[in-house]
């Protein structure tokens, strides 16, 4: 197995821990605290879904942290300051199902869409509606939803019957799964657009990498050869090699999946709190570019 | 100057593409409730004894879902159990008619036996229990009849198998000619379409 294959074969193994931790028939999180708080709710993706907790939160309802969906919900949102979007990177299976299947469909049928448009403005875009639709008297909380359909597609797989779709359901599927997915370099088309919950958590990490003590992808562009692995094999297509060979990053498109990490064979990108050796290039706020790491170890 | 202006068009642009996002997400909301028909909901007062009936039209589906699936569909139920019957009921629900496809039930309540069509737990007055039904025929039914099908959904007791109430549902195509469904929607006095729920 080589290095690529091997890292995928990782990256896969920590979204099937997060199928088995969220999703139905076997949703460990949920039934561990229904039996052990004895708190209410299902053993179903929807009893975690932070999806309905944004909702309640900007609707004002509010959410109860002594709930299943309170707790996942505050675990989720501050390990994405502290530590990053690691639910969206490490163990979210509605957003890696795209991306494996995307790297089934050769590149040429593939559109560079996170490079022709910049995700930022769309994603948030995206964000804002979602939460002030409820205002407006429209739901669109499950509908749309990737979640939901990953789940309808798994339990499918066991009854051989995907049951009755909806419009939106298939509007969902078609976009989550081809267009966005299957069709989109990376296959994260729908995380970088669409997803409220991680375009939520990728805000806190952009907020939260601005401290020391956060965790954050950095790098050292003394050990960069810009050989441009990483930029190629990004899933967002957060890093990027710009026309002058050097490396860029959005960090507010990456996901924290660590597949850049694992595949540098110079060690010039990694995890770690402190500096995190990107600046900001003139005229371009959201453009991040490299500068020597002060005074710290890379590798450190 | 010349990045000042860049910086200003790049933050305008970035501007309208937000707007533009934002107003997508709030249609995509909006086309939602334009089709709330798609899967009806029938708030059904359970245990009155009650026959009423219910017209769904394949036509009230939206262009993605008669594409992909247009003989399957589902109808929710929330139904509620009146108190002045009285008593305490296990409920089985069965469905007979619907000769052109086949009905399945299922429900978010866990003592609901999809298999046997039963509830294991004793249904109270003013009890809600949700239920869905599921209906499916043949794309070409769906297509080409006017009239796809009818039949009877059906609940009685399992204990003792009293007759707690029966719904009769006729599902048209109203793009065919001669299907009737001007009626598309209508029914009894306890019966109202609704948001779909089926997938929360």
């Amino acid at each position: 197995m080589n290095g690529k294959a091997k890292i995928l074969t990782v990256r896969f193994l920590g979204y099937l821990g997060g199928f088995l931790l969220f999703y139905a028939p076997a949703s460990l999180v949920q039934r561990l605290l229904i039996s052990v708080f004895h708190l209410p709710g299902n053993a179903d993706i929807h009893a975690v879904c932070s999806r309905v907790a944004l909702t309640n939160l900007a609707s004002g309802k509010g959410i109860s942290v002594i709930s299943i969906v309170g707790i996942v919900f505050a675990l989720v949102f501050l390990s994405a300051f502290f530590l990053g979007p690691l639910f969206c990177g490490k163990l979210c299976p509605a957003g890696a199902f795209p991306e494996y299947l995307s790297r089934l469909i050769p590149e040429k049928f593939q559109v560079k869409l996170q490079s022709a448009l910049n995700p930022a403005p769309v994603r948030y875009g995206m964000l804002a509606g979602f939460l002030i639709a409820p205002v407006m008297g429209y739901s669109v909380v499950c509908a749309y939803c990737n979640y939901t359909m990953f789940s309808r597609l798994t339990l499918s797989v066991l009854s051989l019957d995907v049951g009755i779709l909806t419009s939106t359901n298939v509007i969902t599927i078609f976009f989550w799964l081809i267009v966005l997915g299957a069709f989109t370099k990376g296959g994260r088309g729908y995380c970088s657009y669409i997803c409220p919950v991680g375009a939520a958590q990728s805000l806190l990490h952009f907020l939260g990498a601005k401290f020391r003590f956060t965790y954050k992808l950095a790098f050292d562009p003394h050990r960069c050869v810009s050989c441009g692995l990483c930029a190629k094999e990004c899933p967002t297509l957060a890093l990027a090699v710009k026309d002058d060979g050097q490396l860029s990053y959005q960090r507010i498109s990456c996901l924290s999946c660590g597949q850049c990490i694992q595949l540098c064979p110079k060690k010039a990108l990694v995890y770690k709190n402190g500096a995190d050796g990107w600046r900001r290039a003139a005229g371009d706020e959201k453009l991040l570019q490299p500068q020597p790491i002060l005074n710290e170890s890379a590798s450190s | 100057m010349i990045t000042r202006k860049v910086s200003v068009k790049h933050a305008a642009a970035n501007a309208l593409i937000f707007l533009s996002a934002g107003v997508l997400m709030l249609g995509l909301g909006h086309y939602r409730t334009l089709i709330p028909r798609e899967a009806g909901t029938l708030n059904y007062l359970l245990a009155s004894g009650e026959k009423t009936s219910f017209t769904v039209d394949v036509q009230d589906q939206g262009l993605p879902k008669r594409l992909v699936q247009p003989g399957r569909i589902s109808i929710a139920a929330p139904m509620m159990s009146l108190s002045e019957k009285g008593g305490s009921h296990r409920v089985r629900v069965t469905a007979r008619g619907f000769e052109n496809g086949s009905v399945n039930f299922s429900s978010r309540n866990p003592s609901f036996d999809s298999a046997l069509g039963v509830f294991s737990s004793e249904f109270h007055p003013g009890e809600v229990i949700n239920l869905t039904a599921g209906l499916r025929f043949s794309h070409l039914t769906a297509w080409t009849q006017p009239s796809i099908s009818e039949g009877v959904i059906a609940f009685t007791d399992y204990s003792t198998g009293e007759t707690l109430g029966e719904i009769s549902v006729h599902v048209v195509n109203s793009g065919q000619s001669g299907s009737g469904a001007a009626a598309s929607g209508s029914a009894g006095s306890s019966i109202e379409f609704g948001q779909d729920h089926s997938n929360h």
